[in-house]
């Protein structure tokens, strides 16, 4: 098992209130599964993912990865959990503008000191993707689509237990959004590695294993 | 390179779309480098203004004397001094307060300062181009300013005597006629207006008080061992006679100029924190720009931590820029004006006649130095603001 959260509890204080986001919560993804969550907006869809994603931290429940609780361990173990272990990609690319699409996907690497063993890899994906020849190009010159596309690259290269996408489709146009579905479909087959999506789209919802629904701050399955 | 070096430099001035931030990062490397710059060529002029002083009076006063010896003991003075392999020079010397009276009655006091007119020129630097003496009349040398208030020139005669050493309790003391042999400019405190030489041989018709000489002005072959002269001789002599190095002598003056010097550093440093505190404003406010990179490369994996040591890079980028551009151009002033005199000075206001420049390796040291901590301080507080930026708060900020 490469995640498991247990009973997780989310709130947000409103005023003098707690409004509760996600409420005893639980989860567990296996190696190389896919899962997908949908839900309406504000739903928590994307606390469930900063939570997994050890990117907050929740009221109470815990969350494993790889045999890590992530809430006993300091915040420079955290980064190094993250930096080696979970990739992200989110639904504006984030690429970082002074840099070209290749030295982006690349960024990952030089956190953790292994740039020089993972620039063959890096033109690799770069051919697997079909944007070889953009590779030094700035964001800026690349298009929507070819930006996720990167950023889904700078979320592989460190080779990840898991892959979290927040809505990643939710700023692409239909053809995009095609490609990039795609492309996640091949991930977890080539690349073995688990993958949580959140989205509004019913299509991408559909590639997933198991697929759930956050409502009221409560999983459940979808049928 | 390092990760958080390789984000500093791309970061830097803000990276790509910066505009207020860029702006600022360069008004912040302009005032780094004019604080600098300010500090180092104030410090430079002071140096030199000190050096110049400090050669003057050593010039004219020599390196070590030995005054108020004990009666009867300048014999072993001298023979002590005469041992010592580091003096190079001896000169045996009687001082008395007198009274310069002219043809045109003009009467002024001053400081008789009695030496053997043999190397007078030599030992005493009085920058006279040719002096020649003639043994049958008392001659004197005055300083510029003294002959003026008593309008005479070179070969004026003058009547000098010493009240002091009147040989009775009534009556007119000794008075000599004397010649004006010649007149120097030292330009430093009031030598020009106060010290009169005259020859020792004649010093000792006029001094009657006492027969012996007062003391030895002497020159070293090391002047950096002067101390060590000192002490020994201090060891030696103990209360016998009155050991001083040109330093002592002139303590309170010397003392005032390094007040002044430290003074001028504290203040110009004033300029520099200024610069630093303008460093801070640009850094938070690239920070502020780089909110949403700054997340991203938290979610990448970067520790807050990595995020504090890129901020303090840039600031030591942005900030050493500056230092470095203001040492560099403030250390080409120094050399240039060494060589060729570009800043003159009007020499009849100062002693020189042009801006005196000294750099030593330590202000070289310092003023970066300084520079250096405070661009550390003022970039940790904007890495500190930078620490608490949240990553899953900025991943939401779309671009």
């Amino acid at each position: 098992m490469i995640l498991k959260a247990k009973n997780i509890y989310k709130s947000y204080k409103n005023g003098v209130k707690n409004l509760p986001v996600l409420t005893d919560l639980s989860i567990s993804v296996d190696k190389q599964e896919t899962i997908t969550i949908m839900g309406p907006s504000g739903s928590g869809k994307s606390t469930l993912l900063h939570i997994l994603g050890t990117l907050d931290k929740p009221d109470s429940g815990s969350v494993i990865i790889n045999q890590t609780d992530v809430s006993s361990v300091s915040e420079n173990k955290l980064a190094l959990l993250r930096s080696r272990e979970i990739g992200f990609i989110f639904q504006f690319h984030h690429l970082l503008p002074e840099f070209t699409a290749f030295e982006n996907v690349l960024i990952p690497t030089q956190i953790i000191g292994n740039t020089d063993d993972k620039i063959k890899y890096a033109e690799e994906l770069f051919d697997y993707i079909g944007l070889r020849e953009r590779k030094e190009h700035y964001p800026s010159q690349l298009s929507g689509g070819e930006r996720l596309r990167v950023a889904v690259l700078r979320a592989l290269i460190n080779n990840p237990s898991i892959i979290f996408a927040d809505e990643p489709t939710g700023n692409l146009d239909v053809d995009n959004a095609k490609k990039l579905l795609q492309l996640f479909k091949n991930i977890s087959e080539d690349f073995g590695q688990s993958l949580i999506i959140t989205t509004h789209n019913e299509e991408v919802a559909s590639i997933g294993e198991r697929q759930f629904i956050l409502d009221h701050g409560v999983l459940n399955s979808r049928e | 390179m390092k990760f958080s070096t390789y984000i500093a430099k791309r970061f830097m001035l803000g990276g790509k779309g910066a505009g207020a931030s860029r702006f600022t990062g360069w008004i912040a490397i302009i005032g780094m480098a004019i604080g600098c710059f300010a500090l180092i060529i104030s410090i430079a002029v002071l140096n030199g203004f000190e050096l110049q002083v400090a050669d003057k009076i050593i010039g004219f006063e020599g390196d070590l004397r030995i005054s108020k010896i004990k009666s009867g003991m300048d014999q072993d003075v001298y023979n002590y001094l005469k041992s010592d392999n580091n003096v190079s020079q001896i000169e045996p010397f009687m001082e008395r307060k007198g009274v310069i009276l002219t043809s045109n009655n003009n009467v002024r006091m001053v400081s008789f300062k009695a030496v053997s007119f043999e190397h007078i020129n030599n030992f005493y630097n009085l920058g006279l181009d040719s002096i020649i003496l003639n043994g049958n009349i008392p001659q004197i040398f005055l300083g510029t300013l003294l002959a003026e208030r008593l309008q005479v020139e070179v070969g004026d005669n003058i009547k000098i005597m010493s009240p002091i050493d009147s040989p009775i309790q009534i009556g007119l003391p000794r008075i000599l006629n004397a010649e004006v042999a010649g007149i120097f400019q030292i330009d430093v405190l009031d030598y020009d207006d106060r010290i009169v030489f005259i020859p020792l041989k004649y010093g000792k018709q006029l001094f009657l008080r006492k027969k012996s000489v007062d003391g030895y002005d002497t020159r070293l072959v090391n002047r950096n061992k002067v101390d060590t002269l000192k002490e020994e001789m201090h060891a030696h002599f103990g209360l016998n006679a009155r050991i001083e190095s040109w330093e002592d002598i002139h303590q309170g003056l010397f003392d005032a100029m390094r007040m002044e010097r430290i003074g001028a550093i504290f203040v110009l440093s004033l300029i520099v924190l200024v610069a630093a505190f303008n460093l801070t404003s640009t850094l938070v406010l690239v920070t502020y720009q780089k909110i949403r990179e700054i997340g991203i490369l938290r979610t990448l994996g970067a520790s807050a931590n990595v995020i504090k040591t890129i901020i303090i890079k840039q600031g030591i980028l942005i900030g050493g820029i500056g230092a470095v551009v203001g040492l560099l151009l403030s250390i080409g002033i120094v050399v240039l004006q060494n060589y060729y005199g570009f800043l003159p000075l009007p020499q009849d206001i100062y002693a020189f006649s042009k801006l005196p420049m000294v750099l030593s390796v330590w202000d070289v040291i310092l003023v970066p130095f300084i520079a250096f901590l405070l661009i550390i301080l003022s970039s940790y507080i904007a890495a500190k603001r930078a620490m608490l930026i949240e990553p899953k708060e900025a991943v939401h900020l779309e671009k």
